[in-house]
C-alpha cells in the first residue's frame, strides 16, 4: 500500500456474503482500513448515520435499492465519498448510468485482487492530493 | 391442420435467441481463486427437464430488458460433502459464482448480439415458483446447460434452466 492510505475508511456494499468476504480479505491483506460491510442499501445508509467513510464499493444489483440508486442517494447526501462499483454484468449502459450517478470507477467481476488494489489506491490517493 | 402463426413466431424467436445465447457461454471461469465454473455440456438444447431433486440447491435469477423471464440454477449436491459450518458460505460461494457467470452471459450477449438485459439479485428458494416454473414447461420451451463448480477439492454438477424469451416491446 502506499503511503498513509490506511488512514481512509472504506466499507463494501454487497448482497453477496462471500464477495464481502473476498474484498475485505483482497484489501485487509494490503493493510486498508475496511470498517464496514452491508448486505443492503439500507444497511450502508443506516452505517453511515454514525460513521465516517471515505469510499465505498457498492454492488450495482442489490435487492430493493441498487446501487446505482444507493450512490446516486450518496452523490447527494455525502459528496466527500467516493464510490468504486462493481458487478457482474458490465453492459455500457449501466457503466454509464454508475458513472453518471456519482461513481468513480466501475469494476466487473471476478476481478484480481491487483485490479482492485490499483483503483482502491488511485482514489483514496486523491484525497491526499486535495 | 390450422397453421397456428403465433405458436410458429414464438418457436422462431426463441431459437434465434437460444443461439445468441449459445455463443455467449463462458467455457471456464475463475472465481477469486475459490471456485472454479467449467462448461460441461455445450449446447444449449430443448430437453426434458426433471424436477428438482431434494439435493438440489437452487438459485433463481429474474432477467429484465431486452429478454424476459428467469433462470433457474440448480447445484446437485449428492453424495457431496459440506461441512455444516461451511453451508452458508458454500451457498453464497455457489450463488454469487451463477451471478458472476449469468452476469458474464448476459455482458455477452449485448456486445454480441446487441440485446440489453440485466438479471436480477438471486431469489431466495420458494417451492411455488419452482412448481410454477417446471409446469410452464409445457407451455413454452425450456433450455438448459450443464456446468462443473469445482471447489475445495469436490466436482458440483450444476443445471442452469433458461426460461426467457425476447421481450415484444423491444422487438422490431
Amino acid at each position: 500500500m502506499e503511503g498513509n492510505l490506511d488512514q481512509y475508511k472504506v466499507l463494501i456494499v454487497d448482497d453477496s456474503d462471500f464477495s464481502r468476504a473476498k474484498i475485505s480479505t483482497m484489501l485487509g491483506d494490503e493493510g486498508f482500513n475496511v470498517v464496514g460491510e452491508s448486505s443492503s442499501a439500507k444497511e450502508a445508509i443506516n452505517f453511515l448515520k454514525d460513521s465516517q467513510v471515505h469510499l465505498a464499493i457498492i454492488d450495482v444489483v442489490m435487492p430493493e435499492v441498487s446501487g446505482i440508486e444507493l450512490t446516486e442517494y450518496l452523490s447527494e447526501n455525502f459528496p466527500e465519498i467516493l464510490v468504486i462499483m462493481i458487478s457482474s454484468l458490465a453492459q455500457e449502459s449501466i457503466v454509464i448510468d454508475s458513472i453518471s450517478a456519482g461513481a468513480s470507477d466501475y469494476l466487473q467481476k471476478p476481478f484480481e485482487k491487483e485490479v482492485l488494489i490499483t483503483s482502491v489506491e488511485k482514489l483514496l490517493s486523491s484525497i491526499e492530493e486535495v | 391442420m390450422k397453421f397456428n402463426i403465433e405458436n410458429s413466431r414464438q418457436v422462431h424467436l426463441s431459437v434465434g435467441l437460444i443461439d445468441s445465447l449459445n455463443r455467449c457461454l463462458i467455457e471456464e471461469l475463475n472465481i477469486y481463486n475459490h471456485a472454479f465454473l467449467q462448461l460441461d455440456r455445450p449446447l444449449i438444447k430443448s430437453s426434458f427437464i426433471h424436477p428438482k431433486t431434494r439435493y438440489e440447491i437452487p438459485a433463481i435469477f429474474k432477467t429484465q430488458g431486452d429478454i424476459k423471464g428467469s433462470v433457474v440454477c440448480l447445484l446437485d449436491s449428492y453424495n457431496k460433502h459440506i461441512n455444516e459450518k461451511e453451508k452458508d458460505f458454500f451457498n453464497s460461494l455457489y450463488t454469487e459464482s451463477m451471478n458472476i457467470l449469468l452476469g458474464k452471459i448476459f455482458t455477452n450477449l449485448e456486445n454480441n448480439f446487441n440485446l440489453s438485459a440485466t438479471i436480477s439479485s438471486p431469489h431466495a428458494y420458494n417451492e411455488k415458483e419452482m412448481s410454477s416454473l417446471l409446469e410452464s414447461h409445457f407451455k413454452t420451451e425450456l433450455f438448459s446447460v450443464g456446468y462443473k463448480l469445482i471447489s475445495n477439492g469436490q466436482e458440483f454438477d450444476c443445471r442452469l434452466i433458461f426460461n426467457i424469451n425476447k421481450n415484444k416491446l423491444f422487438e422490431a
